[in-house]
């Protein structure tokens, strides 16, 4: 056994102090700084919590064709906005979901098929925002940020209950 | 009734550890109570995000990760046997799920990529997010110079117990397939190394 070794071993049966519990808070504050929890994410767990507590009542809709995807990470400026159409179904309703807009005021139009008065919430992060669809199953809502995003269809009318879409990238 | 008694029966005080705040969400969601369940996803969160990072997974995969840990436990929260087991399942499942990633990465890698040197390049660094810096504190760069020098199984424990207090140090090694006594009552090799390295460096006992 050499020197180092005999030290190692003979400081490591020592007991914590509170040298050691400033040594781990300093590095904890480093991780932190070099390695931070990215904004938002706890919120988005959240959601992603709150989905699966609805399982029994939600139905998720799936996606059946998507025209001019967005790709997530990729590069936008405010003339390149991308523009997609995204068509879900499940159960025999119908959601067309047009994404426009520039980049900090994307657009949402959507088309719910049958068409009735539903109320709908997009999700963004914990915001949500609330439309309403006219009598022909149409929506609008217009400010919404460039990020991922799900839309919660109600239909009260229904025992069904309601209808969620995968994420999409706004 | 000795103390440890009265406090383990009022439930409304801070339980002392997060493995016993994990048990309380756990317990509290099967009763139709989301509030401990809220609060623990907010407070074990960043422990998950490190167990994940720092098997070197890269950041946007590592969101993915750790949400779907969760998104596991929501759904499979009413067979779990033992609900003290909870944290210790968060860190396990987080650890693996992690692993799996980096292991997928790499043999896709291994198709795209034949110079091995050019691969090296690719993998992102599991410590530190693309472009972030330390700013010019020396004592923050001195441990960070010193802990780069700590073997891969020294950094991952130090960085997880560092962000937890001490009654969930057992926990943590554990989930990390270190034997129990890795740190807790005593310092342990990794944290011992570390505090040699830094008395040996004369920047930081200035």
């Amino acid at each position: 056994m050499n020197d180092d070794d005999a030290d190692v071993n003979l400081v490591s049966a020592g007991e914590l102090d509170l040298e050691d519990a400033g040594i781990l808070a300093q590095l904890r504050d480093v991780f932190e700084l070099l390695d931070p929890v990215p904004d938002g994410l706890v919120d988005r767990i959240q959601l992603a919590l709150e989905l699966e507590d609805w399982d029994g009542r939600l139905t998720e809709l799936e996606l059946v064709s998507l025209v001019g995807a967005t790709v997530r990470g990729a590069v936008e400026t405010e003339t390149n906005a991308p523009t997609a159409t995204y068509t879900f179904a499940s159960q025999g309703l119908t959601v067309v979901l047009r994404v426009a807009g520039i980049a900090g005021d994307r657009r949402l139009d959507g088309w719910v098929a049958p068409g009735r008065a539903y109320r709908v919430e997009i999700w963004q992060g914990a915001d949500v925002c609330d439309a309403l669809c006219d009598d022909s199953g149409r929506f609008v809502a217009a400010g919404l940020s460039s990020e991922a995003t799900t839309v919660v269809i109600h239909n009260e009318e229904m025992h069904d209950g309601s209808f969620v879409t995968p994420e999409i990238d706004l | 009734m000795n103390e440890e008694q009265s406090a383990s029966l009022d439930i409304s005080v801070q339980s002392e550890s997060l493995a016993d705040r994990a048990e309380q969400a756990v317990v509290g969601y099967r009763a139709g109570d989301r509030t401990f369940l809220d609060k623990l996803v907010r407070e074990a969160t960043p422990l998950l995000w490190h167990t994940v990072r720092s098997q070197g997974v890269d950041r946007e995969q590592a969101e993915d990760i750790v949400q779907n840990v969760w998104v596991a436990l929501v759904r499979d929260i009413h067979a779990i046997r033992d609900p003290r087991a909870t944290l210790q399942w968060l860190l396990v499942t987080a650890r693996r799920a992690a692993w799996r990633a980096v292991q997928r990465a790499r043999q896709e890698l291994v198709r795209q990529v034949d110079d091995e040197r050019a691969m090296d390049k690719l993998i992102e660094s599991p410590e530190q997010a693309p472009g972030v810096e330390l700013e010019r504190n020396e004592r923050d760069s001195v441990l960070w110079f010193q802990f780069q020098r700590l073997s891969d199984r020294c950094r991952r424990l130090l960085r997880m117990v560092s962000l937890v207090d001490r009654p969930d140090y057992a926990a943590v090694s554990h989930s990390l397939g270190m034997p129990i006594g890795s740190i807790g009552p005593t310092r342990g090799r990794c944290l011992a190394k570390l505090r040699l390295l830094l008395s040996a460096d004369p920047r930081w006992s200035v």
